[in-house]
């Protein structure tokens, strides 16, 4: 008991005579006393909420960079399927170096490329200095309410290879190890961060009103750009298009592939379901549910295109109409609604389809259809968020064309410059013996399946 | 000493090999072989492109047997009675002769 209520209680039953003045002022030293003790106990609580919601929001972020990580797998298991069995260990070195290589380069030189700060915002080009050297507050909710900067990073630097994973199926089968990572190296340092810093960063099409919530354009389209780029340097694969005609060239592990796709799919949970930045309950499952439905919608009109085109039930094919789907929904998953989502993944499973026919009729050989998928319905993606949701009008759309123009014209430009540079230090084909041998034995010296006897 | 080799379907090696051994045959060899027909046919289509292959679409196997001369009836018999369906591509069996057979392991 308190000593002086105690104190005024004795004096009380022993003084009853001046007890009704004294226990009033007793009463209203204990209230004050309470009301103080209630409002530390509300700040504290406030205090904490927001330290736990900080805590929520950033485990949901390590999550989403987990997610987008392990897409790192979906994309060598989906490549390596769509691809011959020769060439089956080059494909996943390739897949096996780039998310290693993307890291390494995004903290020395990446990360503040892409997110030079405030700074340089509005701009075509800021670099707040080398590594990873952490901001004052940078573990705490000061930096920013969603993440630390330590996920910051992590979280940026897995999109960051996502891009040149990109190029590696569009050039597969047929491009030397050493070139393709040298291109690599300097697109994911350099290239990528610039041009995602036009819009993420703060830069100038961030300014003007473009939309790409997690990238169809900054992620996907740059990356097929380069990948466009790549295939016309190169040239199609030996056996692909000969005496006038185009030869299938069947990838040699459907399982594979449906592995990687399923992997993609995954993934892009935490690719666009992290791209919200923090834990947002309405947001986040908002934009699963229109991540997953365009994907489904993707999956079944890719399926029913490929079934009225050449008569047979294609899962290749339907396995891009999921990607296609995915990457369409990417730049608006935010902003859409259950049925444009839908409607969204629907036209670009249409569409990934005829984009893979027409790439075949203009000689572009690319095994996997990474440029249907990622390039295509990468740009269709990103013109639906004129078209559909809460920002859907013509100036919109403006700014979405503007948008993919410009990524387009810098992105396809500097991954011309670079394959040419590196065409002209190491070459960029492997020659016609090791294309026909298979690379797994010309760059390696090891086969993914040493005890199968038929190449 | 006689060579039966047959091409059978594969479908049927089962009932060849069974039928093989109850007559008394012990060991025989077998391997994959495609048939390879004098014009492309349609065999599909991968991501929108039609696939054409002159090689024909029934799987089939060859087997040898060897046995003495005055056996070889019987195996020829057995093997046309088991692969038989009475469709067209049922196989072939050639019958040669053979000079000599050394085991490796006797010097």
């Amino acid at each position: 008991m308190d000593p002086i209520l105690f104190d005024t209680l004795t004096q009380a039953t022993s003084a009853p005579v001046d007890s009704s003045a004294i226990i009033t002022a007793a009463l209203v030293d204990s209230l004050v006393a309470t009301k103080m003790v209630l409002a530390e106990t509300k700040a504290s609580l406030l205090a904490s909420s927001a330290q736990n919601a900080f805590t929520i929001n950033n485990l949901w972020m390590m999550i989403a960079t987990a997610l987008v990580f392990i897409m790192h797998l979906g994309f060598a298991t989906l490549e390596s399927g769509l691809t011959r069995a020769k060439n089956t260990t080059n494909v996943l070195f390739k897949n096996t170096l780039i998310p290693a290589i993307g890291l390494l380069t995004y903290a020395l030189i990446g990360f503040n490329l892409m997110y030079p700060g405030a700074d340089f915002a509005g701009g075509f080009f800021g670099f707040s200095g080398f590594g990873l050297p952490m901001p004052e507050g940078g573990e705490t909710s000061a930096y920013n309410p969603g993440y630390t900067y330590w996920t910051d990073f992590l979280f940026q630097g897995m999109f960051a290879a996502t891009c040149a994973t990109i190029v590696s199926g569009a050039v597969a089968e047929r491009i030397k190890l050493i070139s393709f990572l040298l291109f690599s190296v300097v697109f994911v340092a350099i290239v990528y961060p610039i041009l995602g810093m036009w819009k993420w960063g703060g830069g100038w099409l961030n300014v003007l009103g473009f939309h790409d919530f997690a990238g169809s354009t900054i992620v996907h389209s740059i990356g097929g750009w380069g990948a466009l780029a790549g295939t016309l340097l190169l040239g199609p694969r030996l056996g692909k298009f000969e005496k006038g005609r185009i030869y299938p060239i069947p990838g040699h592990s459907m399982t594979s592939a449906v592995i990687g796709t399923f992997m993609l799919w995954l993934g892009w949970f935490g690719f666009n379901g992290g791209s919200v930045l923090s834990a947002d309950p309405a947001l986040v499952s908002k934009v699963l549910v229109t991540t997953s439905l365009a994907a489904s919608a993707g999956a079944v009109f890719a399926a029913l295109t490929i079934y009225f085109v050449s008569k047979n039930f294609d899962l290749s094919m339907t396995l891009n109409g999921i990607l296609a789907g995915l990457v369409g929904i990417t730049a608006g998953a935010d902003i859409t609604s259950v049925t444009d989502s839908v409607i969204i993944g629907a036209v670009a499973g249409i569409i990934v389809v005829f984009a893979v026919l027409m790439f075949d009729k203009l000689k572009i050989d690319d095994p996997v259809g990474a440029l249907s998928v990622h390039l295509v319905c990468g740009i269709w993606g990103t013109l639906a968020v004129g078209l559909f949701g809460s920002k859907a009008g013509v100036p919109q759309l403006v700014y979405q064309f503007i948008g993919i123009f410009a990524i387009g014209i810098a992105a396809f430009g500097s991954a011309l410059l670079i394959f040419l540079g590196v065409k002209a230090i190491a070459g960029l084909r492997v020659d016609k013996d090791e294309e026909i041998y298979g690379l797994d034995a010309g760059e390696h010296g090891m086969e993914a399946y040493p005890n199968f006897l038929s190449k | 000493m006689k060579k039966v080799q047959a091409i059978i379907r594969a479908s049927k090696f089962e009932d060849v090999r069974d039928s093989l051994h109850a007559i008394g045959v012990e060991f025989f060899i077998f391997y994959e072989v495609k048939g390879v027909t004098f014009q492309n046919e349609h065999k599909g289509s991968y991501r929108g492109l039609s696939i054409y292959d002159s090689s024909s679409s029934i799987p089939r196997r060859v087997i040898e047997v060897v046995v003495p001369e005055i056996d070889y009836l019987d195996v020829v018999n057995c093997i046309k009675k088991a692969a038989y369906t009475g469709e067209v591509g049922d196989g072939k069996i050639f019958v040669s002769t053979i000079d000599q057979a050394l085991r490796i392991s006797i010097s």
